[in-house]
């Protein structure tokens, strides 16, 4: 012993190192506090430090000092990355002092697995949390996660990006619930008050389902939707309340020229004198200057009345909605708008009631301002002429009215305006009391289901039914094609990477086959994808136009996921479109996929021009081209997936069984 | 219920990442599918009131900033000419939405203001458009400058209010209209004409 002692050389590293594997013990014992020094962790040592506490206390454990990687810096010259130790980790080092053992120096720690379990501390050696009181587990905001493999999908999981509906049901968190809202961009073309309440209704309903058991704050998304739907209406409304004034012009004039021609006729009847005839249907005229100037005057205030009467009413509808709907679908956003406009109609017709009644004789018996209102759809849409020879009618083509958070412009639906025309005036000829099923407007979200909503509570509505639940089927994704300044441009989705069986499959797009190129395109035009029951998310692709304005393809640049699956055919690399042509690539340069398919080249100055398939492989993912040289760099080739025509034309029959 | 694309199908070689901690995560190439496609990049941070705040670059290109709270982008400070540009906004192809959402409203002030388009300038409001000039003129000024409305000064000044286009083709003249409704339409006019005339 003493020999070995006056050996050795005290010499770090001559004497042979002394490696140990360790535990970082839980906090608060595992590092010294904010007036510690430097980065040291106590740390519990196999085969040095006993397996029960109760003989060596946490608190007790040597201190280890801890190297870090020459790429962390150590701090000089603001060359810094901390150390990330936590408690429970199983560290790895040396003693610097050999076989004295009393200081531990810990040079890297394990990663965790997956299978190491996540629990409280109970006691040394075993596998532990490392969320501590100050790093508490996230609730909400990450998954919790404690392991650390390079490749696993199940470590460190992300946030997703999409709607918090389809992160919750996979288990994940979404990186913003922002993701999936609606957004109506300022449009000068049209009325988009509809757009706007269907958004407003479709963003509330996503945030009530997030909210759930929030009952105080589920109560201020509702308000906050309930005075955004009474501002919207500011359009329709001033719309309705413009075309009224024009209206009542024409319809005064008439009663005015009728009032001079009456009172004459009555005074030339018993005077026989026309000059007194003539003063007294101008007199007549003239006692309707103040009455007509009275409404005049009314006019002008009745946006902000029939705005301050509809609170209520909004109020109810949306609480129906909230209740009711599972889905506000454009049947539920139409009869909803009619409801809406039909109080707004009765709500302009109380507001000039009083100043009516001064200019009732330069009407016509009977004259229903409500029901005038609702005779013309361009009372409610405001259609206005805003174009003068010098206006560019281009600026409203192909202008996308409707955009989402995270996804991007949505194709614009059909024109609702005539719709809901159509429900106010079948409500108001079927419906006896018209003014009061649309005064109690919420009720028509009450039926017999909670899932088919009518304009009155009635099922057998001449309105027709309209079913807010859950979808009851869900199709394949539809490819939508819109703006671009062309028209009848449509395609279908190739659907791969199918998961599940049957009714229960879903998939991802990974081609789209032209089925009508359209024309008059001017610029490619937008193309979405979507299923009727939004359940798939993520696929992104792009359309490519020829000089025709037609569209000569539809690439996949991102498959997506989890939509329903239709039909299911195969699918291969008919041909290919070049994206970028890359430089420098030489003859004899060679591509293929990840589906065995090889590709023939046209090279021509250096960049790929044509990539035409060679063979026929199925693909049942979107394939992959790459392009193999030891020059070129920078081609983009997409692949367009079709069902492929084999060529196997039969030439000759050869009977195996006579012969 | 999400049924993903199978592991084998997504290519989680190519995923980096670097979580500092449940608050702040940097992670790349993750194949996990978003609404845009999979993220190249996703920089996510939360604070301790479950605020969440990231940035990404998802697959069709879409670079998206969401953040819970508010988002501050000043530049300048040290900036010395007025004429030189602190804050660019800049699209290369397509449209800039500007839009506050909810009740908000959008607040732009300036020393001056220049909205110049190469076409055209609509400007819609639900209820009421103001324009004013407190110390200065308020010029409308194009080859054709056309006015509809229902009443107001101008349009009573002009006889396109209500009233004068009911009593137009009348035996009630715009004298008689005066005497009842107090000469505030001939006031009106005489003060319109006077105004382009340069009075």
């Amino acid at each position: 012993m003493i020999d070995e002692s006056l050996l050795k050389s005290n010499f770090l590293g001559r004497d042979g190192f002394r490696w140990w594997i360790g535990q970082i013990p839980p906090a608060p014992y595992h590092r010294q506090g904010a007036e510690g020094w430097g980065n040291r962790y106590r740390v519990r040592i196999m085969g040095y430090h006993p397996f029960y506490e109760s003989e060596l206390k946490n608190e007790d454990l040597p201190w280890a000092q801890v190297l870090i990687p020459t790429t962390s810096g150590s701090g000089a010259a603001n060359q810094s990355t901390d150390v990330a130790l936590q408690p429970s980790d199983v560290v790895f080092g040396f003693f610097m002092d050999g076989d004295n053992a009393q200081i531990p120096v810990i040079l890297a720690t394990f990663g965790k697995t997956s299978d190491v379990v996540s629990k409280d501390f109970k006691g040394p050696f075993q596998p532990f949390t490392g969320y501590t009181d100050s790093i508490p587990k996230p609730d909400g905001t990450l998954v919790p996660n404690e392991s650390n493999e390079s490749g696993n999908p199940k470590s460190q999981v992300s946030p997703v990006a999409r709607t918090d509906d389809t992160a919750s049901s996979s288990g994940d968190v979404s990186v913003s619930s922002v993701i999936g809202d609606k957004v109506v961009m300022a449009n000068p073309c049209k009325n988009t008050t509809v757009d706007k309440i269907t958004a407003r209704i479709e963003n509330l309903l996503k945030k009530i389902r997030k909210l759930q058991n929030n009952i105080q704050k589920k109560k201020a998304k509702i308000k906050e939707a309930i005075n955004n739907i009474l501002k919207d209406c500011n359009e329709m409304i001033g719309n309705a309340v413009k075309w009224l004034g024009d209206e009542m012009v024409k319809l005064m004039k008439k009663g005015l020229d009728f009032l001079y021609k009456d009172v004459f006729a009555k005074i030339l009847a018993i005077s026989g004198n026309p000059v007194a005839a003539h003063l007294g249907g101008v007199a007549a005229q003239t006692a309707m200057v103040k009455p007509v100037k009275a409404f005049q005057k009314a006019m002008g205030c009745v946006v902000g009345k029939v705005i301050d009467g509809l609170k209520g009413v909004i109020e109810k509808m949306i609480n129906s909605v909230v209740e009711n709907v599972k889905s506000f679908v454009s049947c539920a956003a139409n009869q909803f708008a009619g409801a809406l406009l039909n109080n707004i109609v009765d709500g302009i017709a109380d507001a000039l009631s009083s100043a009516l009644g001064g200019v009732t004789k330069i009407l016509s018996a009977g004259l229903n301002i409500a029901n005038l209102i609702r005779s013309s759809i361009d009372a409610i849409k405001g259609i206005g002429s805003i174009f003068s020879c010098n206006q560019n009618k281009d600026k409203c083509t192909s202008l996308a009215t409707t955009y989402t958070i995270g996804g991007g412009a949505m194709m614009p639906g059909a024109d609702p305006f005539g719709q809901i025309s159509n429900i106010m005036n079948t409500a108001a000829s079927t419906v006896q009391d018209v003014k009061g099923s649309f005064t109690d407007a919420y009720d028509i979200f009450k039926s017999t289901t909670g899932q088919v909503i009518n304009a009155v509570s009635n099922p057998l509505s001449a309105l027709g039914g309209c079913y807010t639940g859950p979808p009851l089927v869900c199709g394949a994704p539809t490819i939508n094609i819109f703006g671009g300044g062309g028209t009848g441009g449509a395609a279908k989705a190739l659907m791969g990477t199918i998961v599940g069986l049957g009714a229960e499959a879903v998939g991802s797009v990974i081609g789209v086959q032209v089925t009508n190129p359209g024309s008059g395109y001017e610029f490619p035009p937008f193309v979405t994808i979507q299923d009727n029951c939004n359940q798939g998310y993520g696929a992104v692709a792009r359309a490519l136009i020829d000089d025709a304005g037609q569209i000569s393809a539809i690439y996949i640049v991102s498959e997506g996921e989890n939509y329903p699956v239709g039909e299911v055919q195969n699918f291969a690399v008919t041909r290919t479109i070049v994206d970028n042509p890359g430089t420098g690539y030489k003859v004899g340069d060679k591509a293929k996929d990840n589906f065995g398919t090889e590709y023939d080249l046209v090279i021509d100055k250096g960049g790929i021009v044509k990539a035409n398939p060679i063979n026929i492989n199925i693909s049942t993912d979107l394939p992959f081209i790459r392009v193999i040289s030891d020059t070129g760099t920078g081609a983009i080739i997409r692949p367009i997936l079709e069902t492929p025509e084999y060529q196997d034309e039969v030439t000759q029959q050869i009977d195996c069984i006579t012969k | 219920m999400t049924k993903e694309r199978p592991a084998d199908k997504c290519n989680w070689d190519a995923r980096r990442h670097i979580s500092l901690g449940p608050k702040f995560r940097i992670d790349a190439n993750n194949p996990r599918m978003g609404n845009s496609g999979n993220l190249s990049y996703l920089i996510y941070s939360t604070t301790d009131n479950k605020d969440k705040s990231s940035i990404s670059l998802a697959q069709d290109g879409k670079f998206a900033i969401y953040n819970d709270r508010t988002i501050e982008i000043i530049g300048g400070e040290s900036n010395e000419s007025p004429k030189g540009q602190d804050i660019l906004i800049c699209s290369k192809t397509g449209e800039v939405v500007i839009q506050a959402d909810g009740s908000g409203s959008v607040r732009i002030k300036a020393t001056n203001i220049v909205l110049e388009a190469t076409e055209d300038i609509d400007i819609k409001a639900g209820r009421n458009l103001t324009l004013k000039s407190v110390g200065g003129q308020t010029l409308l000024d194009g080859n054709e400058v056309n006015l509809n409305a229902k009443q107001g000064n101008i349009a009573e000044g002009l006889k396109l209010d209500l009233v004068n286009q009911v009593f137009s083709g009348s035996f009630v003249g715009a004298d008689i209209l005066a005497g009842i409704l107090g000469g505030a339409s001939v006031f009106a006019f005489n003060a319109l004409k006077d105004s382009f005339n340069g009075n």
